[in-house]
């Protein structure tokens, strides 16, 4: 008898015990958020990852892609593959559920980027057709807007995308458009590159319009554009240059031509051979004496 | 319990608010005090005075100071620093088409407008602003507008560089404006001061300067270049004559 009061409720307490432990989900892994410098990190659709938690930093996303149109921006602080086909009614056993890609986006890497664009442009001046080396430092404030198409546009559909890849591709891109943007704006506007310097707000005025233009499919927009500095590099032909204009500015300051100019210095150059043969004479009456 | 850090290069971080709420404090001139609760701003107290937060004292018998946030600001610091520096720019002249290099002196001092926006430059990595730090905001931002609105005057006016310190005030007056507008949001104001702008006597200046003064004589002796030459040919004829 005393064996059916112990043996029942142990019995009990062990089905209980069984019971939890068939239940219970298979061991959940918190894994930790991918590092700063990546941007882009895809979570394999796969068994593994399947219940797999995915602890996210502020200002990390999972982004979803279904079939490559985005599906869902999720900001939570903690996601798993299971919980968000469990709240979407998603039958992770189906083939339907391969067309489902995860991504961890990095956002806070871009959300507003500030880069400095340092770029020597050599071309023929617009106005007095000679070659001017430039070297523009520009600040340029970016701002993404379109995460889907920011995706497509940077093929961000990768195992991993790191940031400084984003720069190695996005930076060409910048570099081409601000070049090509001074080039354009010179040669509409008839302005000579040695002038751009009182130009500056036109020009920036016209390569965020024009980039806006260029990058509106890449999911990215200017938000602004600041050249810091706009040297010329200091050149033989700039010299040249130096000496050509200042000769102009003094035929017309002083109201006389190259012809005036070659005439004074040929009676100086008289006048100079003169007086040195007058010295000379006197040197030698001196002598004579 | 923190006491009020005593360094002179601190203009504004955050104090235990702890050290206010159990007694009264006392501050001097040009020290204030941000007191919040909850996130937002309950109280500015403008030095001298003293701080009175009994009030929050009464509440309970024991204060939660994780809902305050006190954050001292030293105007002292910021009204002590006047800055005096020098600005190169090599650029083509407007009119001339000549590279001209030119200095800058300026004096600029920083001024805090908004105590608030000053406040939430405060971060978990940034928990001092020091003059230096704001110098760092400030110049930069300075440097640019100076430049650009000395080419802008120049630009408008369609005169030479050479003729730009005459505008010095104008010039003054627009980058005060830019830079104020740029810097509002953070809080900031600068009293900016164009002590001078001078030339660098390299050779395209000297020989630009000499054709300018050259057109000046000419014109105020009312000769041309035609007339001085044939004075000189003369001269040169009437030499020769007397040797013969």
């Amino acid at each position: 008898m005393w064996l059916l009061y112990i043996g029942l409720p142990l019995s009990i307490i062990i089905g209980i015990i069984l019971l939890i432990k068939y239940q219970k989900r298979p061991e959940q892994i918190i894994e930790e958020s991918p590092k700063q410098k990546i941007l882009v990190t895809k979570i394999e659709n796969n068994i593994e990852n399947l219940h797999k938690k995915f602890r996210l930093e502020d200002n990390q996303v999972i982004v979803i892609f279904k079939n490559d149109t985005l599906y869902e921006r999720l900001s939570d602080n903690e996601f798993s593959i299971s919980t968000f086909a469990s709240t979407h009614d998603i039958d992770t056993k189906k083939d339907d559920f391969d067309s489902y890609h995860f991504y961890i986006f990095n956002e806070s890497q871009i959300i507003n980027l500030s880069i400095n664009i340092k770029n020597q442009i050599r071309m023929i001046d617009v106005e007095y057709g000679f070659p001017i080396a430039l070297l523009p430092k520009a600040k340029i404030s970016i701002k993404y807007k379109d995460l889907e198409s920011l995706f497509h546009y940077f093929s961000l559909f990768r195992i991993e995308y790191s940031y400084s890849q984003f720069f190695i591709d996005l930076m060409p891109y910048l570099n081409v458009n601000i070049t090509n943007g001074i080039i354009q704006f010179c040669h509409e506007q008839k302005i000579s590159f040695i002038m751009i310097d009182y130009y500056l707000e036109e020009l920036e005025q016209y390569i965020t319009k024009m980039i806006h233009t260029e990058m509106a499919e890449s999911g990215l927009v200017v938000d602004n554009l600041e050249f810091m500095e706009f040297n010329i590099v200091d050149s033989s032909e700039m010299k040249n240059f130096n000496q050509m204009m200042l000769k102009n500015h003094k035929f017309k300051l002083l109201n006389y031509t190259y012809l005036d100019e070659r005439k004074k210095q040929l009676m100086d150059k008289i006048n100079y051979k003169k007086t040195v043969k007058i010295d000379e004479e006197l040197i030698d009456k001196d002598l004579a004496i | 319990m923190d006491e009020v850090k005593d360094n002179s290069n601190y203009v504004c971080y955050e104090v235990d608010a702890s050290y206010y709420i159990e007694q009264n404090r006392h501050i001097e001139v040009m020290e204030n005090v941000l007191f919040y609760e909850n996130g937002t701003l309950n109280k500015i107290f403008k030095g001298p005075v003293t701080i009175n937060l009994e009030g929050y004292r009464k509440k309970g018998k024991s204060v939660d100071y994780h809902e305050y946030k006190a954050y001292y600001i030293n105007n002292n610091v910021i009204s002590k620093n006047r800055v005096t520096d020098d600005l190169s720019i090599k650029v083509y002249d407007f009119l001339y088409k000549i590279l001209i290099q030119m200095h800058i002196k300026y004096t600029y001092k920083n001024k805090i407008i908004n105590y608030e926006s000053l406040v939430s430059l405060l971060s978990p990595k940034k928990n001092i602003i020091t003059n230096e730090y704001i110098n760092k905001i400030t110049k930069p931002i300075l440097v640019y507008s100076i430049k650009r609105n000395i080419l802008s005057v120049v630009k408008d006016k369609k005169i030479s560089l050479l003729d730009s310190p005459k505008y010095l005030s104008e010039i003054k007056e627009k980058i005060c404006i830019e830079v104020n507008n740029k810097i509002q949001s953070f809080g900031m104001q600068v009293e900016l001061i164009l002590e001078s702008v001078d030339f660098v006597d390299d050779t395209n200046t000297s020989e630009l300067n000499s054709i300018l003064f050259k057109q000046k004589e000419m014109k105020a002796l009312n000769y041309t270049y035609q007339e001085e030459n044939l004075i000189d040919y003369l001269e040169f004829v009437n030499i020769e004559k007397e040797d013969h």
